[in-house]
């Protein structure tokens, strides 16, 4: 029965039964024309919706905070690996973030979300002190250099060939005049922006700065895309944030 | 009998008034009017930026009407007229409302200084003088809370101001603070990775700061393990009832016994139990 499921691709689908993250996704036509569409956990009906009067379907990328429920806008990303970086130095690598997997619908160029599937276990954290920190999304990587772990085009096969996962550059410049050490890394999903590319499992952030003011102090700063033939995903409601502080301070370590 | 009174007629008492101070006290009424029409305003703009409107609203009056009694005060001394005798009696009215009204006065006072320090705000879950609620309104002399059982209560400012408040909305994380008694006879190293599984899975338990779970205490019928994790302050209430259960859930399927108080008597002789036919 399993390989009545259809491949998971980001992009327009069709009808059919899909296996993602352990739920069966059925996407059914009834009428001849509305979508049924549940999720099946365990043999139990976790999500139910039907839609009327939508044109396309598909799966998308999507931020990782709105599982199991939105309560920030902030992912903290700890390397498994923590890198030192020399006094006035600047170095790239490649790091991983999780995505979730969206099922959107459109109408024209409107859409809705149906649902949003984990695709990783979700955990969050406590970046700085109860009163002036903030909740994250958490989340471990190990760190890819391409002197080290192999070409870039390896790199970006070993972590875009998974699903669930984001390849991002990041760049490290280090201010000041003594080593730094960097453990982890603050993304707000508002100013960050998700790449696709359709019809395959990749996805893609811009190009992230990261510039380290001090051996505990750091601002991330969100550039451009880096994959030429990606295209952005259609932010959700949560996160169509005026796009005003494309700056994210780490201010309680780094 | 004349037609009508003579007297009527005679405006000669016109010719005795100093017309020229009766318009410079008209220009002072005037003018000082919309001056203080005018501060009220901005007073009214200035304070909504930091208070709520009413509260704004109130005190921006109150600077008007205190500028408008000034400007009257001396739109009459422009013409002559001392209101000594009118202020002095003012004042001593004043001071009799002041005692009358102590309570009210006290409220309010109370009501601006919470305004300005702020110890909470609309929609926080807070803990006044141990009554626990959301707060739903404050107002000048009052803040009104709702009880978890849905029960509005009405406290005045002046009770506010001196309760100790108790406000976990205003920190972004909580802990959770939990004692799991655990029979002697089990295994507790088991126990202990059964309730760090349970803990480590919940999505909202908090990687950092990180669970301690730790025997705290050799009790008279049980082993006691306390877990202290932390969780967002939204989620703080879910995430405790959660935990419980799936921890004695969890507890219960790894044939880990919860023990229940209970004492073995010894008796230091024999007891005789005699059999009635």
């Amino acid at each position: 029965m399993e390989n009545m499921h259809k491949e998971l691709v980001y992009g327009e689908i069709g009808f059919g039964d899909y296996m993602v993250a352990g739920y069966k996704l059925i996407f059914k036509k009834v009428n001849g024309k509305h979508l049924l569409y549940r999720r099946i956990g365990d043999g139990d009906v976790i999500v139910e919706k039907i839609v009327y009067g939508f044109e396309k379907i598909m799966f998308i990328p999507m931020y990782p905070v709105l599982t199991p429920k939105y309560i920030t806008n902030y992912v903290l990303v700890e390397f498994e690996t923590p890198i030192h970086i020399a006094p006035t130095d600047t170095t790239s690598s490649y790091i991983e973030l999780p995505v979730d997997i969206a099922v959107y619908v459109y109408r024209d160029r409107v859409f809705t979300i149906i649902d949003v599937i984990p695709y990783t276990y979700p955990k969050y954290t406590l970046y700085g002190d109860p009163f002036n920190g903030l909740i994250a999304r958490y989340y471990r990587t190990p760190i890819y250099h391409s002197t080290t772990t192999g070409s870039e085009e390896s790199i970006y096969h070993t972590i875009t060939s998974r699903l669930g996962r984001a390849l991002v550059r990041i760049l490290f410049r280090n201010r000041t005049g003594e080593w730094v050490t960097v453990s982890r890394v603050l993304l707000d999903m508002s100013p960050l922006k998700i790449f696709y590319k359709p019809g395959t499992i990749e996805a893609y952030t811009q190009e992230l700065l990261m510039i380290i003011d001090s051996p505990s102090t750091a601002s991330i700063g969100y550039g451009d895309p880096f994959i030429a033939d990606a295209v952005p995903v259609d932010d959700p409601p949560e996160l169509r944030q005026p796009r005003i502080m494309l700056k994210t301070d780490m201010l309680w370590g780094i | 009998m004349p037609l009508f009174n003579e007297s009527l007629l005679n405006i000669e008492w016109l010719y005795g008034i100093d017309w020229s101070r009766v318009i410079v006290a008209l220009l002072v009424l005037g003018i000082g009017i919309s001056i203080s029409l005018l501060i009220k305003r901005i007073v009214y703009r200035i304070t909504i930026k930091f208070m709520p409107r009413d509260i704004g609203g109130i005190l921006a009056k109150i600077t008007y009407y205190i500028l408008v009694i000034i400007v009257v005060i001396s739109a009459f001394g422009v013409l002559g007229i001392d209101l000594t005798g009118v202020v002095l009696a003012g004042g001593i009215l004043g001071i009799i409302l002041g005692f009358a009204l102590q309570s009210v006065t006290s409220n309010f006072v109370s009501g601006l200084f919470l305004f300005w320090e702020r110890p909470l705000k609309i929609g926080d879950l807070v803990e006044i003088d141990g009554r626990i609620g959301r707060v739903v309104d404050i107002s000048i002399m009052s803040t009104r809370i709702v009880g978890l059982d849905g029960v509005l209560i009405r406290i005045p400012n002046e009770k506010v101001f001196q309760a100790v408040i108790s406000n976990p909305s205003k920190t972004i994380a909580r802990r959770i603070d939990l004692v799991v008694g655990i029979s002697y006879s089990s295994d507790a190293e088991k126990a202990y990775s059964v309730i760090r599984e349970i803990v480590m899975k919940h999505p909202f338990v908090l990687v950092y700061p990180e669970p301690d779970i730790f025997v705290e205490e050799l009790g008279d019928s049980s082993v006691n393990i306390r877990v202290r994790v932390w969780a967002p302050t939204s989620e703080w209430y879910n995430v405790k009832k959660e935990l419980l259960w799936s921890i004695k859930k969890a507890l219960d399927q790894a044939g880990i016994e919860i023990p229940f108080p209970q004492h073995d008597l010894w008796f230091r002789n024999p007891l005789e139990i005699r059999l009635r036919k």
